[in-house]
């Protein structure tokens, strides 16, 4: 049996089968998460704010209008709601949303050896949580939600040029750590 | 193009680059070390990045958004039923108020006439009123209208902390 499309699922649930949309949870709340945890760096904070995003998202629901996929409205809901959370703590939005001209200087965990392919995975894992917010947000829509380019830069309110530097300055500043660390070399 | 910068290096590993200037780059790679080196980093983080695998919500978090979603939608409805209800109350009133009033207007008299008619009709109301006063010391009617009055209050005082409550929730989420 072929799964619902999103637009199903929402069609049903604007005609009143409330209990439909767990299905659109059930579909986005993996892939939303570590968009908020890389953001907020927190695990318990992040799914608080998630679930805020799918209330949010319900009681907007009647308005979307498919102008875009819902993922990408969805998960602008998300970046902006994770925004407000970081201002809202008053924590400086300003280290975490770098001017893209600033540079990134990431460091690797001492004594970490990378032996085989799937190290690469958890190290480059690990420096994910040394990026500021708007590099992580940008990197997880990338290589975690498959998002183009484009995507991104609707969901995030950037020009398509400002997201591909975000995201050339993120895999640079990952390269540097790993020619630092010489593991390519290893590798080759 | 004579040196392989890192953006150069990134748009070749994401297939962004004209045939022309594929062909350039891989005659770069070829003479030089460090650029295979470069290259070789770039193509390890991105691969690196590709594989991260992702992280997942509690296995109870979609049933606890959709509680959340159920609880909101039966107070939103009791909120309605109950705005509802007072708003019906008081329409009742005003339609009785309404219907008393015209009851006592002859609608058959003239246009021309019948705006006079209905201002001696007002002005009776008024000495009626007046008349009536004499008998607001009475116990029973003191009653009426301080029963009539602490209700309002009441609706009132309810509507204003049920409003205070949301608010003060709003910015609870906010923190």
């Amino acid at each position: 049996m072929e799964k619902p499309t999103d637009q199903e699922i929402i069609e049903s649930v604007k005609k009143g089968n409330q209990s439909d949309y767990s299905l659109l949870i059930d579909r986005y709340k993996n892939k939303a998460f570590p968009l908020l945890v890389r953001m907020l760096k927190n695990e318990l904070e992040a799914e608080e704010v998630l679930q805020d995003c799918f209330l949010k998202a319900y009681n907007s629901l009647k308005d979307f209008r498919y102008e875009a996929k819902f993922s990408t409205w969805f998960y602008k809901i998300v970046y902006n709601t994770a925004l407000s959370k970081l201002s809202a703590k008053k924590r400086k939005i300003e280290s975490g949303m770098l001017s893209i001209d600033d540079q990134l200087h990431l460091e690797s965990k001492e004594n970490f050896r990378i032996l085989e392919q799937k190290d690469i995975s958890n190290f480059v894992k690990n420096l994910i949580n040394q990026l500021p917010s708007k590099y992580a947000s940008v990197i997880s829509l990338f290589y975690l939600e498959n998002m183009t380019c484009k995507e991104i830069s609707g969901v995030m309110g950037l020009s398509v040029t400002n997201v591909k530097v975000i995201l050339y300055r993120a895999r640079n500043a990952f390269k540097d750590v790993i020619l630092k660390n010489k593991f390519a070399e290893e590798l080759l | 193009m004579n040196l392989l910068n890192d953006e150069i290096l990134n748009k070749y590993i994401d297939g962004e680059l004209e045939p022309s200037i594929i062909q350039k780059v891989n005659e770069m790679l070829k003479s030089s070390e460090e650029y295979q080196k470069r290259l070789k980093a770039l193509q390890l983080v991105h691969e690196g990045l590709k594989n991260i695998t992702g992280i997942k919500t509690s296995p109870n978090f979609t049933f606890v958004v959709m509680a959340k979603i159920k609880s909101r939608m039966k107070k939103k409805k009791n909120d309605i039923y109950f705005i509802y209800s007072i708003t019906s109350i008081l329409i009742s009133i005003c339609l009785i108020i309404t219907g008393f009033v015209l009851s006592n207007i002859n609608l058959t008299t003239k246009t021309t006439s019948r705006l006079t008619h209905i201002m001696n009709t007002y002005l009776n109301y008024i000495i009626f009123f007046n008349d009536k006063m004499k008998d607001i010391l009475n116990p029973n009617i003191i009653l009426m209208f301080g029963s009539i009055t602490t209700f309002g209050i009441i609706i009132t005082a309810y509507l204003f902390y049920e409003n205070h409550k949301r608010t003060q929730t709003e910015l609870n989420k906010i923190r």
